[in-house]
């Protein structure tokens, strides 16, 4: 079979990364993407923090269309009725290096892909692999439809459902427990009501994050970006939790109840929706990392299981663009040494332990077990709340001192043994 | 069978188009697509191609970034493709575009130029009896059915109600309809081919043609502004059990809009 | 005196609607005596189409030459272009109907000069004047102006109102346009007329149109039942023509007919932007869907949310009870 040098499946921030590096090298490489085009199917929340990926690809990160840089979090503990908001800000964050920009992936990745095919790279959209190629046990590449392209070496960047590394025995089928839902809704809002509404200066940007009540106690939450004229807003839910539910309750309906909260509203109001869209999140940490190369291919970004959902903020953009970038590194190693046996490939994942990638992976390793306690998504919201109603409401008898306050709703709420065992777990984090 | 397809690349069936400052100019979200009618036109060629041999070469006026829908002809599988580059005529008239188009073709040689029923932007519908007009050719208009057998072209024209077949002498022009037949989708090899197929470039000058005829002095006709779709007033919804609901509006339409 | 030349096609027994209302138009706007107007017929006239144009019109010119018998787009062409070149005429406008769309554009080249297809409204007083035709399947309208003359035009069915008509006759002349037959390339061999005897889609005053809610072929029953005790033409969309409910011929929207009625009655319909452009210029909507989140409520007048197994045969029933009643 002819063979060109590498297939690159899936065109997320993963995949376009191994491209447009390849394509940089000089190798002769294919990225086939199902969607419309790059990013038309790719739901992320939308913050990307520069630093870590700064080093893999400068000139991307540096000139990419980003939207606003995030100089403001704002956090939101709700209760069923109460919301407390604060707001986090550092005169830092308003400079370079900017830590973080909130982004929109249709637009971010479809200039990352016009910049892998300058490269030389050929972005193919609407093309769905449907099965690898072997040959004497490696894969030889893909094939799609009626057609057979063989390849030296295939990248699977294929998200979080990767049906390639299943395919090529890498993964084991996928357990819902191991998956959040999340679910997006894009409002359109010009510029200046924006800026005014989270008094943000021009470029500026917010990022918001919501807890408490809105997952009824589920694992998950809430998210808010500030785009150029647009706000990004969704909510995440562990599947798992929500399939115990036993159909109760649907992800749409916490969604819609979310959106309803004033909490909410207040950012919302007056724009008009232009986008939903619902994407899993494979949020089991490091313990459901499959491996991560074979004869032939690597696995990278989500297919890889290379994201952490903490429950409110979920990276993986960045483990994305980084593995993306070390898997093409080794498979141009590879391909110059005429070498692209498992052996060969296994420095992928010497370089993935080298970097954050797997660093924060191993960090973060039992974050997982900590936060699926409920509590943390109900009775800890709930204790900060009616603290704060205690402290707020005057009533028709006399005011007890703070501390008295804060000592009763405490224990109400927290002070018992079940709460000593989640800071015991929480310590891990 | 020599063809000529001419496809035009217009902004995706899904674009926003939004109306700019004072009605003087369109925002176009920018996602361009071929015209929905010129892949129809594509396929048939490349069908007569396949039955009689020949060769397909896609012909497009557009601006550089026109080049892509050249590049999806060639990765259906015409052989050939041409870009008129000049945005100008381009954006033009009807007339200025087939003044342009039948230009070039007089430089070809070909028995059949296959365009689209109609452009997907500009909605006009006239450009190709205009080229057949300028070339003096006969064209067929809106075509689902288009045989080539004994030396003999016969089409079928989808005239709203009527069907008429129609029997055509060669060179001809004819308008594709949906119905003709089901685009096929590209190759991953076609594609492979096509992003690397250097695609010749002519210009207006070559054509015997200056750009200021495509100005506001050469155009036949030209946008004074655009205007907004007439706003609906918001929906009135009709209440009650079905049959009190269907009875109702019976009622407002010919009591109140008295249309029936 | 600006003569404006009114191209009148023949369907059947008599002119169609679309020519009628715009020989009304036509005199409405030669009121103030700048225009003159004539009604101009090619090929086949029937007496009582020529009858009732003549009450329309104060001058029909119609084309007797045996090449033009049947409809060409080289021969129309040349004989509409040639009487309009020969009598200096400033406008030339037909309906925008299938055979107006498709040979006007040649009179256009053979006159030099522009054209404006599809036009929906006019400001025929303006100077110059302008004239108004959708974009984008309706999702935004341009007005235009020409730099060149005659005017040559295609107007969309049902933009402009039908007028009385007059009860003295107009003069009627014949002529031939001298169309030799090596001029026209291509020969009719068949006609298929459609089988049905209702109006044309694209120039029906009334449309009651169904959606995939019908669940089936057999359930457009219901949508032919309304559309019949109302006199309606039947549309579908394009869901409806894929899965082969309907025919092609039936499909409304971007990628079928454009549709102008006054009354547009959809049922099970989603309202997809794609069916909206074909028939947004309507009147009158009425939508029914079990859906009150359906999109179709954001281009309609009037909805009813509800199931349309139900409504429909309701609605039928009530026009029946009104007719007898
Ligand atoms: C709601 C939400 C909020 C998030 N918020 C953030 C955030 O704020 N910050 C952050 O860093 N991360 C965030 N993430 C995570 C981040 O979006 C992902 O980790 C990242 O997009 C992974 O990139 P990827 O390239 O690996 O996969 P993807 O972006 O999922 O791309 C995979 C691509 O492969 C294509 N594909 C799949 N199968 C095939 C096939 N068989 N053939 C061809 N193509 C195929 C898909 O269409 C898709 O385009 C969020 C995720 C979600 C869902
Ligand atoms: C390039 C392109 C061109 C296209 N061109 C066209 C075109 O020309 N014309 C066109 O129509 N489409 C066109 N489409 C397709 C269009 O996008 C939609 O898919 C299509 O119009 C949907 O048809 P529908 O409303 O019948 O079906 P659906 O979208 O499936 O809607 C069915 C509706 O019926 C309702 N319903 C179901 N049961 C009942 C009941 N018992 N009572 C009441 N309501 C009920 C449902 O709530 C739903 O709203 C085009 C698409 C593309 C991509
Ligand atoms: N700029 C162009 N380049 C090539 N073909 C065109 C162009 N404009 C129109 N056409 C062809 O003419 C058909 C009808 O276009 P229009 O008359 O603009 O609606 C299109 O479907 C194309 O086949």
């Amino acid at each position: 079979m002819d063979k060109i040098d590498a297939i690159v499946v899936g065109g997320g921030l993963a995949g376009l990364s191994a491209a447009y590096r390849l394509a940089g090298a000089g190798k002769q490489v294919i990225l086939l993407e199902r969607g419309d085009a790059p990013g038309s199917k790719n739901v992320t929340g939308g913050r990307i923090y520069m630093s870590p990926v700064r080093k893999y690809l400068p000139e991307i990160v540096d000139s990419a269309p980003f939207e606003r840089r995030v100089v403001k979090e704002l956090i939101t503990v709700l209760d069923e009725s109460s919301g407390l908001q604060f707001e986090y800000g550092n005169e830092k964050w308003k400079k370079e290096p900017y830590m973080s920009h909130t982004v929109l992936r249709a637009k971010f990745d479809s200039w990352f892909a016009d910049q892998a095919a300058a490269k030389g790279a050929f972005i193919i959209p609407k093309k769905k692999v449907d099965d690898l190629l072997w040959e004497d046990g490696h894969v030889a590449g893909i094939r799609s439809g009626s057609e057979e392209i063989g390849a030296h070496v295939v990248i699977a960047a294929d998200g979080a459902l990767s049906f390639l590394a299943q395919k090529a025995g890498l993964r084991q089928p996928h357990k819902p427990e191991n998956f959040a839902v999340a679910m997006k809704e894009i409002y359109q809002l010009d510029e200046k009501t924006i800026e005014e509404r989270f008094g943000l200066g021009p470029d500026e940007g917010a990022a918001g994050l919501f807890m408490g009540s809105i997952t009824r106690g589920m694992f998950g939450g809430g998210f808010l970006y500030t785009n150029r004229d647009t706000l990004s807003l969704g909510l995440v839910v562990g599947i798992d939790a929500l399939s115990r539910r036993k159909g109760a309750t649907t992800a749409p309906d916490l969604m819609e109840e979310f959106t309803k909260r004033p909490e909410v509203q207040r950012w919302i109001r007056g724009g008009e929706l232009k986008e939903y869209s619902a994407h899993l999140i494979s949020e089991a940490g490091i313990g459901t990392v499959p491996k991560l190369y074979t004869g032939g291919m690597l696995v990278s970004g989500d297919a890889a299981g290379f994201a952490l959902n903490l429950g409110l903020t979920v990276r993986g953009m960045e483990f994305a663009i980084a593995s993306g970038v070390m898997a093409a590194d080794t498979a141009i190693e590879a391909l110059e040494q005429n070498d692209l046996s498992e052996g060969s490939l296994s420095r992928y994942e010497k370089k993935l332990r080298e970097s954050f990638v797997l660093q924060d992976m191993e960090t973060f390793r039992h974050s997982k077990e900590v936060l699926d306690r409920q509590r943390f998504f109900t009775v800890y919201p709930r204790f900060m709340c009616e603290l704060f109603d205690e402290l707020f409401t005057i009533g028709d008898g006399p005011k007890e001192s703070l501390y008295k306050t804060a000592k009763r709703v405490a224990k109400k709420h927290v002070l018992n043994m079940e709460t000593v065992r989640d800071l015991m777990a929480a310590r891990k984090v | 069978m020599d063809i000529l397809v001419l496809i035009k690349q217009v902004p995706d069936p899904e674009a926003l188009v939004e109306i700019g400052s004072e009605g003087k100019d369109l925002n176009i979200e920018p996602k361009f697509a071929i015209n929905l009618f010129d892949e129809y036109a594509i396929e048939e060629a490349l069908k007569i191609r396949e039955a009689h041999g020949g060769k397909v070469k896609a012909i497009t006026l557009g601006s550089a970034k026109a080049i892509e829908a050249l590049r999806t002809a060639i990765a259906m599988g015409a052989d050939e493709a041409m870009l008129i580059e000049d945005e100008g005529f381009a954006a033009g008239d009807g007339y200025n575009t087939a003044l342009v188009l039948s230009r070039a073709l007089e430089k070809e040689m070909f028995d059949i130029v296959l365009c689209g029923r109609q452009a997907i932007d500009a909605d006009r519908g006239e450009v190709p009896q205009m080229i057949a007009q300028f070339l003096g050719l006969p064209h067929v208009g809106v075509v689902v059915k288009l045989d080539i057998a004994d030396g003999k072209t016969v089409a079928e024209s989808a005239f709203e109600g009527a069907k008429e077949v129609i029997e055509v002498a060669l060179p001809a022009v004819f308008t594709a309809q949906k119905g003709l037949n089901e685009p096929r989708v590209p190759l991953i090899t076609g594609v492979m081919k096509a992003m690397k197929v250097q695609i010749p470039k002519l210009t207006v000058e070559d054509l015997g043609l200056t750009r200021d005829m495509a100005g506001p002095g050469g155009s036949k006709t030209k946008i004074l502004q655009y205007l907004p779709p007439k706003k609906r007033p918001a929906v009135q919804f009709i209440e009650g059990e079905p049959a009190h609901a269907a009875a109702e509006a019976v009622r407002i339409l010919t009591e109140v809009e008295r249309v029936i | 005196m600006d003569k404006v030349l009114v191209f009148v096609e023949i369907k059947g027994d008599g002119p169609r609607k679309v020519s009628l209302e715009l020989l009304c138009e036509a005199a409405r706007f030669a009121q103030n005596g700048r225009f003159s107007v004539e009604a101009v017929c090619i090929g086949r006239l029937p007496d009582a189409a020529r009858d009732k144009l003549l009450s329309y019109t104060e001058k029909l010119v119609h084309f007797t030459d045996p090449e033009l018998a049947v409809y060409s787009p080289e021969g129309y062409a040349r004989a509409l272009a040639g009487y309009a070149r020969e009598g200096g005429a400033k406008m030339v406008i037909a309906g925008a109907t299938g055979i107006g769309r498709d040979f006007l554009p040649r009179v256009a080249v053979l006159l030099e000069t522009g054209i404006a297809s599809d036009v929906t409204g006019a400001n025929w007083l303006n100077e110059p004047m302008t004239f108004v035709r959708p974009m984008f399947g309706g999702k935004v309208f341009a007005e235009v102006v020409f730099s060149t003359s005659p005017v040559i035009l295609t107007v969309r069915p049902n933009s402009f109102a039908m007028g009385e008509a007059q009860e003295k006759g107009g003069e009627y002349i014949e002529k031939t346009a001298g169309i030799s037959p090596d001029t026209i390339h291509t020969k009719v061999v068949r006609v298929e007329e459609a089988s049905r005897d209702t109006v044309d889609l694209t120039e029906a005053d009334l449309i009651v149109a169904g959606g995939r809610g019908l669940k089936a072929a057999e359930n457009f029953n219901l949508i032919e039942e309304l559309a019949g005790a109302i006199g309606a033409t039947v549309g579908a969309t394009r869901s409806v023509v894929d899965a082969k409910w309907r025919e092609q011929a039936d499909q409304i929207g971007k990628s079928g007919k454009t549709v102008s009625p006054k009354l547009y009655i959809g049922a099970g319909i989603s309202g997809a932007i794609h069916h909206i452009m074909g028939m947004d210029t309507s009147k009158v909507v009425l939508a029914i869907n079990r859906d009150p989140n359906a999109i179709i409520f954001n281009y309609a007048n009037y909805g009813i949310v509800g199931d349309l197994f139900e409504v429909l045969p309701a609605m039928t029933q009530e026009l029946k009870k009104r007719k007898e009643g």
